[in-house]
């Protein structure tokens, strides 16, 4: 090259490309301190020519990138230059199905889960800090429970009867069911939710409920890093419920049945007022504890540029807030990548985790299962708080049945005693392991060859002995069955290869291809065994005594399923303003006979990323724009793996009549039984959601602001519905694909970077989503599906709450209204004293000749003189009208916190608790709710609840149905990570001390103690309480240590 | 790939695969008697709480599903229908596939004719007890098949007529099986006469059926295979032993063991009615199904039935809890009201240990007792009274006395009576001979007299009954009014199936 030597004047030109190498057109470049300013064309070419060489500088600059200054040499004419992205957050590469795409070039609906975040809150699971992380994924917690799940719904339920959840894809590799208390938190790396139809498209068949992408931490080139997390805490209930002193008891025991009570709580010349001071027995103070949780976690990553691996471990140790239950977590993963050489990659993850949770499970009746009283907050609320014996009652404690309830079909026992004897541990091993072959073929063109297995078994121990409820003689159950156990064991195993071709192309720079293809295969099996045995003779061996007992139910069962699939994605690029995505996916289920076995799932998006225009440029504070548009069908098989055939069965058959097996005996010698169970369905076949998405991204100020709005429209058809069957055919249910339901919402995510100092920091996550739910028609032969609680209380079988019918909600509180008290001007005083309802005043849905001053009254709504069933309506709605999550991150030199609300509001609970704590289950000695308080009484009239020994038709009304609405504090973590100086002087790299709390605060009216609360979920059966185990607050301090 | 898809259930059988073998019929057909057994059936319901009359109430129950509170949504009567169903699509099962089986057609024969009789007697329950009904005689072959209306009485009738004609000619004599709880032509034939009784009766009052319930009364009369136990007692006390009299007992069904094993085939006959006792090892007795004066006082005096059918006395405890000591103890003359049901006593029962409400106790479904009745009733009401069906009534009410059945006896015999007085007698001695036996609201019912009978009940629980016990019969009785002479159909069915119509007055 030629420089000319006599003249300062100069020709500079060269090329501005990005950190990808992709030309970047209409970069400023300008002669620094000069107005001499050129912009770079399409190819992002630029020349400039400039008069004095000597001292020159050259400044690149444009928006979303961080300005560059060359200074010019006298030599070189040509400056290729690379400007890097400030957007990091839209150059974040997120983890889609089979592949990754930067944020930017996304043209469906993902929802990313700010991990960082979620690891700040101390729990267990990953589940229980991610309820209001991300808009449009409902998460909720069945009750508090240690180691039990979350609910997790996306965009609202699509199936009636079948299960709402996500599929979940850990590392690639898809599982329907996983238990997620076996993730340690600390490894997760990211968390992706796919949500519209183009993202979960490419995973078919499973994909109509969205997709939860588990990605865990990889090792990474470079020294090794060792982390040390530990953190150890308490818990403490949020909220008790309040139930009446002593002396509030004796007063409502002595209203109840004044002659009987008398003889037990007056005897030796006490009075009423002699227990005004009696602090009697709080049985709450007794099962509930402040209870530790400590977990460690400790994990060495590393590599160069061919081998990187991580290694990690966990240990958490939870104690549960009622004494005796808990749940512990022993995990350890081992993640390796190789690169054999140029071509060929390979890698494993491996992670094996053992759970063990303990103790009386308060959301079930056990063996005992239908009568309220057999559940463990029916004792501790109920219980009596003082005897008549004495004042102290230190007897009350120490006996684990109370002496005076002879009647057998209370089930009540001593829930201190009881607690302490439950034995109910369930034991899980789960191993994930999976290994891929990354081999490029040529240049562009990829082959990746997956493997991989779970392996998830689960086995659950119950030991009831003589101080428990299910294993006294005192019990129907126990005496039948004396002490008794079982054991079972579930082992659910999978197997999944996947084979993938990954194409990606650039034809010049306006065109970038990328094609995917590939097919995989997957095979489940289940399997369960165990047995149950009774009259055990040594209760002291515990399980290990079970042998010596009587062998009664020996279950053993397995089954299989397989999936095979096609699948294929088309991303295009057009001028990297235009992006189109189409996939499709064929899935073949051995679930389905064979002429319905195959399903055939397309998808299709756009979207424009309006701010690349030219015309936008004077739009300068827009810095991101972009609409996404989408259309797509994916599927739902979630059906017993056999269910299009019809069975036959022996045995394990539980009908309540002691007929378990449907056999006979013929002159008295037994014949065992055969009988039709279920009838299948040749026909059935898969449940489809079509499902359209409009988007929204927009940036501002450089994308200090990012809010995302999107809408959508899901319409499930051919729903796989466990339908209820006319008697008559012989089976009460059975699958059919028939009905429609629809979720339409809308849904904003708004992330700010309010300051950004080098000491101070302070950025905002705000979502909030809104989802509405019908169900647009049922099969014609069932014009409404109306369904019972079952097991909770057999006195309410009869009564069925819940209503899912065409034009409302999938789910609906059905049942009366609640009308005050009958006071006695509703009576004829009888000569005899007694009172006789006038003619005129409706009855409460029992016979009149029952009905006294003080009963509780329904509305007429027919008016026809008789409270029945016919006077139904509905009564509330479980579905909130909004949810979501408000996350604010402070950051000041050291110091960092996180403060984060969630919320649902709208939405409505049935709390059966006030069903029998209000007066309503009139045993004798059984303590009631604090609000009993407010009871009918003749120098109260006005009061809220009936009068004492009330009798009532066992129905549901709107008095038990509540706000379920709250507000949360939920998460609040304040760190302090020391000084850099300090750290290289020890040689660590760092460390941060913390304080984080959980479930700090929560605003609701709900009466009960946690509105976030369905101990029957079903799609059905939503948002019902009776006894849940609450949830804890809890309160830890923690260290990160980074070597 | 297809062949990779084609996964087989390893766990379970399909209906395609089964019914083969001997074995497997005998398992199907197991299957189908079983649903006799259910808890709302004859298990329990049948007899008991879903059985209302004159000769019971349950104990202290004003209020729940033993207190005669009916509606559609009512848990027990669903379960009651499904049962029924349920045994219905079990036999419709086997006989769709029995053709198939690789057994002689002499086996197939015997179990086709107990599977025909059987679906016959649960169309037969279901008509006698919620009116007409859907009827079905294939099995369900997908959950997509349409639902079916209610198909008019009659023809439900006819056919069970048609199948139960059919299975007397396939099903074996009772002799070849030596006990009563298989199908046998006997139980066929005397089944037969009570279901043509029941047609000649409310609703269907097909008069003309009078003879053909007298033609196969007759039948299992003149087969020679059948004669009155000498003792009344007896005849219960077999039941509870687990010991079979083939000549007496023509069709009962069986209960065994005590509900502690894997196999759970008890019943609660002689738990849930029989003698109060608080004692397990003794024989625990609930007394729910508790006794009416108007059954003591139906007995003359020396009747020994009297003071079998309603004991006498009862175990009263020494302490609290299942376990104390009992004590047999007699009532005074004047309490009647507090007796129990007295004809299924625990003492003798085989199995031990005792449980507390599941017995092997078998119930007695046709007694020959029961034949010669309905000879008489049949006969006196086609073509009037006769000295043949007399001397039937009076073999019958010598029994009672302890007399030899067979030699006339003045003291005890009736004289021969008018048509209309006879027709009385007879409804008596039925009321007499076979209390708690499950059929006398089936008789008040094809009677006509139902309602008005439970009308007077009421009056006479105000008027004789302590006040202690009275407050939940009163209730029970009340309850009945003219729409009680049928069930409501219940949700299962009339929730899903839009074809089916509500009973009058439900």
């Amino acid at each position: 090259q030629n420089a000319p030597a006599t003249s300062t004047s100069k020709n500079i030109s060269g090329k501005v490309t990005d950190a990808e190498n992709e030309p970047l057109e209409g970069v400023t470049v300008q002669l620094k301190g000069k107005q001499l300013t050129v912009t770079t064309d399409a190819k992002g070419v630029y020349t400039i020519t400039v008069p004095n060489i000597k001292g020159a500088v050259l400044s690149f600059s444009m928006v979303g990138y961080s300005s560059k200054e060359i200074p010019l040499n006298a030599t070189t004419s040509v400056y290729n230059v690379k400007l890097t992205s400030t957007q990091t957050d839209l150059d974040d590469v997120i983890v889609i199905g089979y592949g990754t795409v930067k944020k930017k070039d996304l043209t469906g609906s993902v929802g990313q889960v700010k991990v960082e975040d979620v690891k700040k809150a101390p729990v267990p699971s990953f589940e229980d800090a991610l309820a209001g992380r991300v808009a449009g994924v409902q998460v909720s917690a069945v009750d508090g429970q240690p180691g039990s799940s979350n609910l997790i719904t996306i965009r609202g339920g699509n199936s009636v009867t079948q299960s709402n959840a996500p599929l979940y894809v850990i590392d690639g590799f898809p599982v329907e069911n996983p238990n997620n208390n076996t993730f340690n938190p600390d490894d997760i790396e990211s968390i992706e939710i796919l949500k519209d139809a183009s993202a979960t498209a490419i995973y078919g068949a499973r994909g109509a409920n969205g997709v939860v992408m588990i990605t865990t931490r990889k090792g990474k080139a470079g020294i090794p890093v060792l982390t040390y997390n530990t953190w150890a805490g308490v818990q403490k209930e949020i909220r008790r419920q309040e139930v009446m002193s002593p002396y509030e008891f004796v007063k409502y025991q002595l209203e109840l049945n004044p002659s009987s009570f008398k003889d037990i709580y007056l005897k030796d010349g006490k009075t009423l007022d002699s227990y005004r001071d009696v602090k009697g027995v709080d049985w709450q103070d007794h099962i509930f504890r402040t209870a530790p949780m400590q977990s460690h976690s400790i994990s060495l990553t590393g590599g160069n540029d061919k081998t990187r691996y991580a290694v990690s471990g966990n240990l958490l140790d939870q104690q549960g807030i009622i004494i005796n239950s808990g749940f512990r977590r022993y995990q350890g993963r081992m993640v390796l990548d190789q690169s054999v050489n140029d071509r060929l990659k390979v890698g494993l993850n491996v992670n094996y985790t053992w759970l063990r949770t303990t103790g009386q499970i308060a959301t079930s009746g056990g063996e005992n299962g239908i009568n309220a009283s057999s559940y463990l907050f029916f004792s501790a609320w109920g219980y009596r708080p003082v005897t008549g014996d004495s004042l102290s009652d230190l007897s009350l404690l120490e006996d684990a049945f109370d002496s005076d309830i002879t009647t057998e079909s209370d089930l009540r026992v001593n829930p201190f005693v009881s607690a302490q004897n439950a034995h109910n541990k369930a034991f899980t091993n789960v191993l994930l392991a999976n290994a891929y072959l990354d081999y490029t073929l040529a240049k562009g063109l990829k082959l990746r060859i997956t493997g991989g297995v779970t392996r998830n078994g689960n086995r659950r121990e119950i030991f009831n002995n003589s101080n428990t409820a299910a294993g006294n003689i005192r019990t129907t159950y126990g005496r039948a069955n004396g002490v008794n156990g079982s054991v079972t064991n579930n082992i659910f195993s999978s197997w999944l290869n996947e084979n993938t071709l990954t194409w990606n192309k650039r034809f010049n720079k306006n065109h970038i291809l990328n094609v995917v293809g590939g097919f995989t295969l997957q095979k489940t099996r289940s399997q369960s065994d165990g047995f149950t045995a009774n009259k055990i003779p040594n209760e002291g061996l515990g399980i290990s005594g079970l042998d010596e007992g009587t062998p009664i139910v020996n279950v053993s069962s397995e089954s299989e399923a397989a999936l095979a699939s096609f699948l294929g994605r088309v991303n295009y690029t057009l001028n990297s303003k235009y992006l189109f995505t189409a996939s499709f996916r064929s899935d073949g289920s051995s679930k389905f006979a064979s002429g319905n076995r195959w399903g055939y799932f397309p998808s299709g998006s756009v979207a424009w990323r309006i701010h690349e225009e030219k015309f936008m440029r004077q739009f300068s504070f827009l810095s991101e724009a972009k609409l996404r548009a989408s259309y797509g069908i994916t599927g739902n098989n979630r059906v017993a793996d056999f269910a299009y055939l019809s069975v036959l069965r022996q045995t394990g058959f539980t009908n309540g009549s002691g007929n378990s097996t449907p056999g006979y005996y013929f002159n008295n010698a037994h014949i065992p039984g055969s009988a039709p169970v279920e009838v299948g369905n040749k026909d059935l076949k898969w449940e489809r959601t079509a499902q359209m998405d409009l988007g929204l991204d927009l940036g501002f100020l450089k994308n200090r602001i990012n809010l995302t709005v999107d809408y959508y429209n899901k319409r499930t058809s051919d729903l796989l519905l466990l339908a209820n069957l006319a008697a008559s055919t012989g089976y009460l249910t059975g699958y059919k694909n028939i009905g429609k339901v629809s979720n339409k919402g809308l849904e904003f995510t708004l992330n700010t970077v309010n300051i950004d100092n080098k000491d101070f920091g302070w950025t905002t996550n705000f979502n909030i989503a809104f989802n509405r739910n019908k169900i647009l028609e049922l099969n014609y032969d069932q014009p409404s599906i109306t369904t019972r609680v079952q097991g909770w209380n057999d006195n309410f079988n009869n009564s069925l709450p819940y209503l899912a019918k065409p034009g409302l909600p999938v789910a609906m509180y059905l049942g009366y209204l609640y009308n005050g008290l009958y006071q006695v001007e509703d009576f004829n005083k009888l000569p005899n004293g007694s009172y006789s309802l006038k003619d005129e005043v409706p009855n409460n849905g029992q016979d009149r000749t029952l009905i006294k001053p003080g009963y509780m009254k329904y509305k007429d709504i027919n008016g026809d003189g008789i409270v029945d069933a016919n006077d139904q309506t509905l009564i509330g709605n479980p579905m909130p009208l909004h949810i979501g999550g408000f996350t604010n991150n402070f950051r000041y030199r050291g110091f960092d916190l996180s403060v984060f609300f969630q919320w649902s509001y709208g939405n409505d609970v049935l709390n059966a608790n006030r069903l029998v704590f209000e007066g309503m289950e009139a045993r004798p000695f059984l303590n009631m709710f604090k609000s009993w308080e407010d009871r009918w009484r003749p120098d109260n009239t006005d009061a809220t609840l009936p009068v004492a020994g009330v009798t009532s038709p066992n129905v549901y009304s709107d008095r038990v149905i509540e706000d379920g609405s709250y507000l949360r504090l939920k998460t609040v973590a304040l760190g302090y990570s020391l000084p850099d100086a300090l750290m290289k002087r020890i040689k660590i790299k760092s460390i941060r001390l913390y304080a984080a709390a959980q479930n700090l605060v929560t605003w609701t009216n709900y009466s009960g103690v946690d509105p976030e609360v369905s101990v029957r979920n079903s799609p059905l059966t939503p948002s019902f309480d009776w006894s849940a185990y609450p949830k804890a607050r809890t309160i830890t301090l923690g260290l990160n240590v980074t070597f | 790939c297809n062949k990779f898809l084609d996964t087989k259930p390893v766990d379970s059988i399909t209906p395609e695969t089964y019914y083969k073998t001997q074995t497997d019929l005998d398992r199907a057909l197991a299957a189908v008697y079983d649903r006799l057994g259910d808890r709302r059936t004859y298990g329990c319901g049948l007899w008991g709480f879903l059985n209302f009359s004159d000769e019971f109430y349950v104990k202290s129950q004003p209020t729940g599903y033993m207190s005669n509170t009916l509606d559609a949504s009512m848990l027990e009567l669903n379960r009651c229908w499904e049962a029924l169903y349920v045994g219905i699509e079990r036999a419709n099962m086997l006989l769709d596939h029995l053709d198939g089986a690789a057994v002689p057609d002499s086996n197939k024969n015997e179990v086709k004719g107990q599977a025909l009789f059987l679906r016959a007697f649960y169309y037969f329950v279901l008509a006698d007890n919620f009116g007409a009904v859907p009827l079905k005689l294939t099995s369900t072959k997908s959950p997509l098949e349409p639902n079916i209306p209610r198909t008019p009485l009659p023809e439900v009738y006819a056919q069970i007529v048609k199948d139960m004609k059919e299975a007397e000619g396939l099903v074996k004599e009772i002799t070849y099986y030596g006990f009563g709880g298989r199908i046998s032509k006997s139980a066929v034939q005397a089944m037969l006469a009570r279901i043509y009784l029941t047609m000649a009766g409310e609703p269907l009052n097909d008069v003309a059926k009078y003879a053909d319930a007298k033609e196969y009364a007759n039948k299992v009369i003149i087969s020679g295979k059948h004669a009155l136990n000498p003792s009344f007692q007896n005849v219960f006390i077999r039941l509870s032993a687990d010991e079979y009299d083939i000549k007496e007992s023509i069709w009962e069904l069986e209960f065994d063991g005590n509900n502690q094993g894997i196999v759970r085939e008890g019943g609660y006959v002689g738990s849930w009615m029989g003698i109060y006792c608080p004692n397990i090892d003794t024989g625990f007795g609930y007394d729910h199904v508790h006794i009416t004066a108007k059954v003591y006082n139906v007995y003359e005096p020396n009747d020994l039935r009297r003071d079998w059918t309603v004991a006498p006395f009862r175990f009263v405890p020494n302490g609290s809890g299942t376990r104390a000591p009992v004590t047999r103890t007699n009532w005074s003359a004047t309490q009647i009201y507090e007796r129990s049901v007295g004809k299924y006593r625990r003492e003798y029962e085989k199995a031990r240990p005792r449980d507390q409400d599941f017995t092997p106790i078998n119930f007695p479904m046709l007694r020959y007792s029961d034949v010669l009745l309905m000879f008489a009733e049949a006969e006196n009401e086609a073509t009037g009274p006769s000295a043949e069906g007399l001397e039937y009534v009076n073999k019958v009410r010598r029994r009672g006395f302890g007399k030899p059945v067979d030699v006339a006896d003045p003291a005890v015999d009736l004289p021969a009576l008018g048509q209309q007085d006879f027709r009385e007698a007879i409804r008596a001695e039925r009321f007499r001979e076979l209390s708690y036996e499950g059929i006398r609201k089936h008789d008040l019912v094809r009677w006509g007299i139902y309602v008005t009978t439970m009308q007077q009940q009421v009056t006479e629980y105000q008027t004789n009954m302590p006040a202690n016990l009275s407050d939940a019969a009163i209730k029970q009785a009340s309850r009945v009014t003219s729409r009680s002479v049928l069930f409501p159909i219940p949700n299962t069915e009339i929730a899903v199936n839009p074809y089916v119509t509500q009973n009058p007055g439900w």
